[in-house]
């Protein structure tokens, strides 16, 4: 019992004790690396920073675009959560069908998700398969703020998006599960983090697909 | 690029096992699938905290430990720097335009740790809490914290007795009335629990070979409310844990309801009666907990006996 007092009371003793700060792939850039913490065709809230909604098309390919529904914000901190879980969608998409010469989305990622986010990219380029079609995002929103963590939410529909063949640029004849409803709509909840250099980045994420009750407010 | 900023990106390689990579390529890049049909009072996740007891595995009561996301002790240095240099190569292909110096240099502030008393605390949260996800994703992915001490954040005793709490459930009181199905005014109604119900239930969370904390429910007893006005209704209320069961020739009422008017007025023309049984809370922790209330309910249709008195003629 002794023991549990004392770890108990050490934690109130120790306020100044050092503690190693976390990977931040954006000092990287900043020092010169090919790639860019914000990659310069990522799209962005700024139009709804005023308040008012609007729908994005972003063109990754001749035969990808991704449609983006921002929120409504006049909260910059709460636009820029948002925007980075936005930007690791399109850029780990980005990474895709630019068969690996675009690694943008290694930046937008930290702990886990970079690692999550790699194995993701490069389970495409193993297998020699891209993307072409629609993917939409939309109801997105940050659920909580605590400190220098928060937790973001969006809705994304792949139901227009195709598997391919990278090679080939023709779909793939047998389309996995995830084209088809109900599993093409999904809730992704992420953990998004502010670093010291005051970007934030993904550092855990989870998805549901419908019927899952998380995932029906994502049914349009 | 500094040690230090590259600290974490390779520790949670380590910390957690190998997500599958997605088997279809193109399903969603996350770590995992939100978990369904949740009824505990608390997840762990992260958390080497053991949950132990014979007092979870019910519904909560919807108590929220009071800080959701904590430091816990973790691996010691020699350990730490042997699951780091086993992934090397890994870390070499997911860290942005990383070198083997790069690598070194992240390498360098585990092997600075070796030889040294102490561990590498990491972050743990509860999923359930509405804020617990984005506390932990504030937390630094591990911490250095010299033997001895505690790292601002570090989990403490107090906490978790919280963690202990928030998964101690108490089920809900099988009541049972009599008359079992049609009261009438002036009629005694009796409660009582039915079946062998425990009165103590309790649960444990440990760290181990750090420290624990149990937290135990008594059930301390039965409250009564008649579901209508004190006009209406004379409700007693001496239940002790048990209410009191019917039993033919008793005529005194300690637990239970004598309606004094019918229940035809009333919504669905039924009195809603609830039985709630109070559980006191106690912790090895010394932490003072609000007792845990659980209630049902049973209406209670409640009719006027007609008599007609004839004279002799």
């Amino acid at each position: 019992m002794r023991r549990l007092i004392a770890l108990g009371t050490l934690v109130a003793l120790c306020g100044g004790c050092a503690a190693p700060r976390p990977f931040t792939p954006g000092d990287k850039s900043a020092a010169g690396a090919s790639g860019s913490s914000s990659p310069a065709s990522a799209p962005s809230p700024s139009a709804s920073a005023g308040g008012g909604a609007r729908s994005e098309v972003v063109t990754l390919s001749p035969d990808l675009d991704l449609v983006v529904q921002w929120p409504r914000t006049r909260d910059t901190k709460r636009a820029a959560m948002v925007k980075v879980l936005v930007d690791y969608y399109v850029e780990t998409k980005r990474a895709v069908v630019s068969g690996g010469t675009e690694e943008g989305y290694k930046y937008l990622v930290q702990d886990e998700m970079s690692r999550v986010a790699y194995d993701w990219v490069q389970n495409f380029h193993d297998n020699s398969r891209s993307l072409q079609g629609k993917a939409r995002l939309y109801a997105i929103r940050v659920k909580a703020v605590v400190g220098v963590g928060a937790e973001v939410e969006m809705c994304v529909n792949e139901a227009e998006l195709r598997l391919t063949d990278a090679e080939t640029g023709f779909p793939v004849a047998e389309q996995p599960s995830w084209t088809r409803p109900p599993e093409s709509t999904y809730i992704m909840v992420a953990g998004v983090r502010q670093g010291d250099d005051g970007r934030w980045r993904v550092k855990t994420a989870s998805h549901a697909t419908l019927p899952h009750p998380r995932a029906k407010e994502c049914q349009r | 690029m500094k040690p230090s900023l590259l600290l974490a990106a390779a520790a949670l390689v380590v910390a957690f096992p190998a997500t599958a990579a997605a088997e279809d390529p193109g399903s969603p890049p996350t770590t995992k699938k939100i978990e369904t049909g949740n009824t505990r009072g608390i997840q762990l996740a992260h958390s080497r905290i053991v949950v132990s007891g014979d007092g979870g595995g019910g519904k909560s009561d919807g108590y929220q430990v009071r800080r959701p996301c904590w430091y816990e002790p973790g691996k010691g240095a020699a350990e730490m720097l042997a699951a780091q240099e086993d992934v090397r190569s890994y870390w070499l292909r997911y860290t942005p335009n990383a070198s083997e110096k790069d690598y070194d240099k992240f390498l360098k502030q585990f092997k600075d740790k070796v030889g040294k008393p102490g561990k590498w605390w990491a972050p743990a949260y509860d999923a359930g809490h509405p804020n617990g996800n984005a506390c932990w994703t504030g937390l630094d992915a591990f911490v250095w914290v010299p033997e001895g001490e505690t790292p601002p954040g570090g989990i403490t005793l107090e906490e978790l007795s919280d963690i202990a709490r928030a998964a101690l459930t108490v089920p809900k009181p099988p009541i049972k009335v009599s008359p079992d199905v049609d009261s009438y005014v002036n009629l005694a109604t009796y409660v009582w629990l039915e079946g062998d119900v425990p009165t103590t239930r309790s649960v444990t969370a440990t760290l181990p070979g750090v420290m624990s904390a149990t937290v135990t429910a008594d059930l301390s007893n039965l409250v009564i409310k008649s579901g209508t006005s004190a006009g209406r209704a004379d409700v007693a209320n001496n239940c002790g844990t048990r209410g009191q069961r019917y039993q033919k020739g008793v005529k005194t009422l300690s637990c239970g309801v004598r309606y004094r008017r019918a229940s035809i007025d009333q919504p669905r023309k039924v009195y809603t009666m609830t039985a709630t049984a109070v559980w006191t809370v106690t912790s090895t922790a010394g932490i003072s907990y609000a007792p845990i209330n659980m209630s049902a309910t049973r209406d209670i249709p409640v009719g006027e006996v007609q008599t007609t008195v004839r004279g002799r003629s």
